[in-house]
């Protein structure tokens, strides 16, 4: 194990650091993290309506929350706190983004947030659209269409107008757009800053104006090279959008593409190898966990507003963030809660039966560093095998539960800290099923670990009792 | 005394925090035990002194991705 260290540390560590530290990834990470307070909200929100709106129709027939008195003002203020969240998250997204670019390279974050809204809603669509036909019209109605400044014939209406931004365009599917122009125009912003090619005010003027006059320029120069990435793109690709270009062509592959059960595996096999290792598995993989499964998860969370689990099953995505916790990370990566059940009922060792007990209050939360650095996990040969084989096989059960329709998708963002059963009740919009699958999965994990348990009371015995007197 | 547990980049750690000097809080590498590294200070706040050497670490370009922990020994 110390020759597989050395070379882990010399070898993959540092691609591990540089990855975890370079500074525009750490950006993203941190730029996903700062939408938390409104998606959260937006999630605490969908999930309410889905308590009181959602899962009492599946067990009383002709239950409807909006005729119910204070059920339905609920659900209605519910309704509005989506509006001003989820419902613009990439909007809430793309300013973070900047923000957190600006800040990276050292300057004024406020102007780069808004760079980087500003370029990035620069090109979406302005206009709507939208055709009936198979009509009859007559004549006057025709007219009266015509003059109100829509386009009608005597078999159709065509619906336009400007003005107006679709709000498909600003929740999750802004996301890549977000990440591409908001990245390009703050990078050149904040190039520009740190060239000093600035509007320089005298020291006598207050801070915030000579701040705000300093990233005139480069703010300019910044939107405008967007501004006329957007004029050439329209060019080439005539009738459609960056925005809808890069959905179709990178956005929903890419997302399709996280949706294979080998792409799940290989994330939690590499979390897990990067945990055991004593690397922060998550941080390091932030960008695949939160750049593409959390973005799959806010779609997800914003069909569920709009239809509930149906929908979510029909468009959605079958695996998001979301559901690595609720399957996979009972008590922690690992599935640890099970262990800790494992060493109080089977260790025959004081020491793992000491950092059991003083794991349990923390592993209900799934918080296991007690666990991970007291037993240690990190770097125990007997570990090895368990730690990583259990949440791939519970992986493996969520995920076929969902794809198979035995449970819902994972529809609703929970504070991973959520105990289990109760996080994965709540994940999928309060179906009942979920726990069961967490059951299962936590049964099949507990007796992945248990062998390994019992193979530790094999091993120096004695050795419990020796750090048991010492801790006392 | 403190007690850092990282299977990765204890060397590192352990020059680190022998050269800390902040706040008239110092440590000196006392001991290693499998993952865990000991380190003696004149803290008398030894839940500050963690909390500054966990800082110290995670600010490293090296320490942002490691998993670990800093605890009163």
């Amino acid at each position: 194990m110390d020759a597989l260290t050395a070379w882990l540390e010399k070898y993959i560590l540092p691609i591990a650091g540089r990855i975890g530290s370079q500074k525009h990834l750490v950006a993203l990470r941190d730029a996903f993290i700062g939408t938390l307070p409104a998606t959260m909200a937006g999630s605490v929100a969908v999930m309410l309506n889905a308590i009181l709106r959602d899962l009492p129709p599946q067990f009383f027939e002709g239950y409807d929350g909006s005729t119910i008195p204070v059920i339905s003002q609920i659900i209605a203020i519910n309704g509005y706190v989506w509006n001003g969240t989820l419902a613009v998250a990439g909007l809430i997204f793309v300013f973070s983004w900047g923000y957190n670019l600006a800040r990276a390279y050292g300057v004024n974050e406020l102007a780069g947030g808004i760079v980087s809204t500003a370029s990035s809603i620069a090109g979406i669509t302005f206009a709507f659209a939208g055709e009936i036909t198979g009509l009859t019209l007559d004549q006057p109605t025709i007219d009266a269409i015509n003059e109100a400044g829509w386009t009608a014939t005597t078999t159709g209406i065509t619906a336009t107008g400007w003005g107006w931004l679709p709000l498909n365009n600003l929740d999750s599917n802004f996301f890549f757009t977000a990440m591409i122009i908001g990245f390009v125009s703050t990078v050149i912003y904040s190039k520009l800053m740190l060239a000093n090619i600035t509007i320089k005010l005298p020291d006598t003027v207050p801070p915030a104006v000579s701040k705000a006059f300093a990233s005139i320029i480069p703010a300019t120069v910044a939107i405008y090279v967007a501004a006329i990435f957007y004029w050439g793109f329209s060019l080439i690709f005539p009738g459609t959008t960056f925005l809808a270009w890069l959905q179709e062509t990178i956005a929903l592959p890419l997302l399709g593409l996280s949706q294979g059960f080998g792409a799940v595996i290989l994330a939690t096999l590499f979390v897990q190898i990067f945990w055991f290792f004593g690397i922060h598995g998550p941080n390091v993989l932030a960008p695949i966990l939160e750049g593409v499964f959390g973005v799959a998860q806010l779609e997800n969370v914003n069909l569920f507003q709009e239809g509930g689990a149906e929908l979510v099953i029909q468009e959605g995505y079958q695996w998001v963030r979301g559901s690595f916790d609720a399957y996979a990370w009972f008590g922690g990566s690992g599935g640890t809660i099970v262990l800790i059940i494992a060493l109080l009922l089977f260790s025959k060792r004081s020491d793992y039966k000491t950092v059991g007990k003083l794991s349990v209050g923390p592993g209900i939360f799934n918080i296991n560093e007690p666990l991970m650095f007291g037993l240690p996990i990190v770097l125990n040969p007997i570990m090895f095998v368990p730690f990583l084989l259990a949440p791939v096989v519970s992986v493996s059960i969520g995920y076929f539960a969902t794809i198979w329709g035995l449970v819902n998708p994972v529809s609703q963002q929970v504070a991973w800290v959520t105990p289990p059963f109760l996080l994965s009740f709540l994940a999928t919009g309060a179906d009942w099923r979920a726990p069961i699958v967490t059951l299962v999965a936590f049964v099949v994990s507990f007796f992945i670990w248990l062998p390994f348990v019992l193979a530790a009371n094999k091993l120096d015995p004695a050795l419990g009792e020796e750090e048991m007197e010492k801790a006392e | 005394m403190i007690k850092v547990n990282s299977a990765m980049q204890q060397e590192k750690i352990i020059d680190l925090l022998n050269d800390f000097d902040e706040e008239g809080i110092t440590f000196t590498y006392s001991k290693k035990q499998g993952i865990s590294l000991f380190f003696e200070t004149n803290a008398e706040d030894l839940e500050k002194a963690a909390k500054l050497a966990k800082s110290t670490i995670t600010g490293q370009t090296w320490g942002s991705v490691l998993y670990f922990q800093v605890v009163p020994a």
